[in-house]
């Protein structure tokens, strides 16, 4: 897919792309394009995966490749290193880490996806380790994200494996991390998949719901082919929502299908019965790839397909936001959005951009 | 006493039968066999007392977990694992 989008987006200006996502503002005179005013250049990591920024302004950076933790100031100065590899207590297992950070009692939570394992750091005065959390292991899964919701309670997404019938699940949970005691707040939609008696496949261009939270303003759902972001209190129920202002729809393209299906013949290790896995008829490229709320409950979305020198959000009040870089916002607060930024060559790189006063 | 003796015996078949098994196997819960992981990708094969389960989750370039794929065969693992 990769390949096939580079090749068609190569040489696409912001028009070309805002007109093929069918975006009225074909034209950009009314799309607010920004340049980063901070970057923290890739070779501060070997590859970042997920940021956080505290109440001070401080930076918390996972790198995947070094299985740990950068912590840097305001300006983007270096500052230590938090975590390190290994199966201890404030270690990682895992070479993604996920972080969700709490200004209330100012603690950064950091998450393992596969090893469901949870670490908790209180970072005044000093930074120092409150506890790691294993999650029930009795079962198969992944914990896809976690958020930080009040003192003491945490959000988790976890994706569940159910035998016999064969079958995925998608579920909210509350954790108390005081006791370690959880309980269900509501499932989600599975992504839409390929589905054999033995096997269950659910690739990236297929539709899926999207989530993301934020304290207090509640969770924020997209099944990202409806293009309709539904914002949810804790009991699951819809408060608002919101119709992106999006149109035109396209179908999967045959080669597109094609080198999937050939990249799930060489990644899985057992001879598997992708020849009987038929292109679905009904599905569209999702047009929102990621999904965010900012410091005030409003809705940021990640439109898709991005190029490689601009990438486009739509967000409540500002309406089309064309960033400089393939990148993908992870937080937005106090005039200021922090995102990861891809290379064309695979490196990354932290980037802040300054957003104008809003016009609301 | 011969009645009494037959009671028992199919008492006590009908108390042990009463046992689902799948409940037995559900509680000895999935043991990993063996688990792999790359930039992009994580593999994890499992075996339960009937079948093994392969999971293959990739997260794309931007972090988000946006493959999951799940199979399943009967009896016990017998593909490929690293190391």
């Amino acid at each position: 897919m990769g390949w096939f989008l580079s090749r068609i987006i190569l040489t696409l200006t912001l028009s070309s792309v805002l007109h093929l996502m069918g975006i009225p503002e074909v034209r950009g005179q009314d799309t607010l394009r920004l340049s980063p005013d901070l970057i923290l250049p890739a070779r501060l990591f070997g590859r970042a995966f997920d940021l956080a920024v505290d109440r001070t302004g401080h930076l918390f950076v996972s790198d995947s490749r070094a299985y740990r933790i950068y912590r840097f100031d305001a300006q983007g100065t270096p500052l230590d290193t938090i975590g390190r590899r290994g199966e201890g207590p404030g270690e990682f297992k895992d070479r993604w880490i996920g972080l969700s950070y709490l200004p209330a009692t100012d603690v950064l939570y950091a998450f393992e996806p596969l090893p469901r394992r949870l670490h908790a750091w209180k970072l005044q005065p000093n930074v120092h380790l409150l506890n790691t959390h294993v999650l029930s292991t009795g079962d198969i899964g992944v914990l896809l994200a976690l958020w930080a919701w009040s003192p003491d309670t945490l959000i988790l997404y976890e994706q569940r494996t159910r035998l016999s019938p064969l079958q995925s699940a998608y579920t909210l949970w509350l954790y108390r991390w005081s006791n370690r005691q959880r309980s269900l707040l509501f499932t989600l939609s599975p992504p839409e998949a390929l589905r054999t008696e033995s096997s269950v496949v659910s690739l990236p261009f297929m539709p899926r719901t999207l989530v993301d939270i934020h304290p207090p303003f509640g969770i924020a759902t997209l099944w990202n082919d409806s293009l309709v972001v539904r914002l949810r209190d804790l009991q699951g129920h819809v408060r608002a929502q919101r119709r992106l202002p999006l149109h035109r729809r396209v179908p999967i393209p045959q080669t597109t299908w094609e080198q999937e299906l050939e990249r799930l013949r060489r990644r899985a290790p057992v001879p598997l019965r992708t020849s009987h896995l038929k292109q679905l008829q009904r599905t569209f490229w999702p047009y929102v790839a990621d999904l965010l709320l900012d410091d005030r409950g409003r809705v940021w979305a990640r439109l898709y397909p991005d190029s490689p020198t601009w990438t486009v959000y739509w967000t409540e009040g500002r309406g089309f936001v064309a960033l400089q870089g393939k990148v993908t916002l992870k937080v937005i607060r106090q005039h200021h959005a922090w995102g990861i930024r891809y290379e064309e060559d695979g490196l990354t790189s932290v980037v802040r951009f300054r957003l104008p006063e809003d016009p609301n | 006493m011969r009645q009494l003796l037959r009671f028992a015996f199919l008492g006590a078949l009908l108390w042990f039968g009463s046992f689902p098994q799948t409940e037995g196997i559900t509680l000895i819960g999935p043991e990993v066999v063996c688990s792999w992981q790359t930039e992009l990708c994580a593999s994890t094969v499992y075996q339960t007392a009937t079948q093994w389960v392969l999971t293959i989750i990739c997260a794309d370039p931007t972090g988000e977990i946006t493959d999951v794929e799940v199979y399943t065969g009967t009896g016990t693992w017998g593909g490929f694992c690293p190391e």
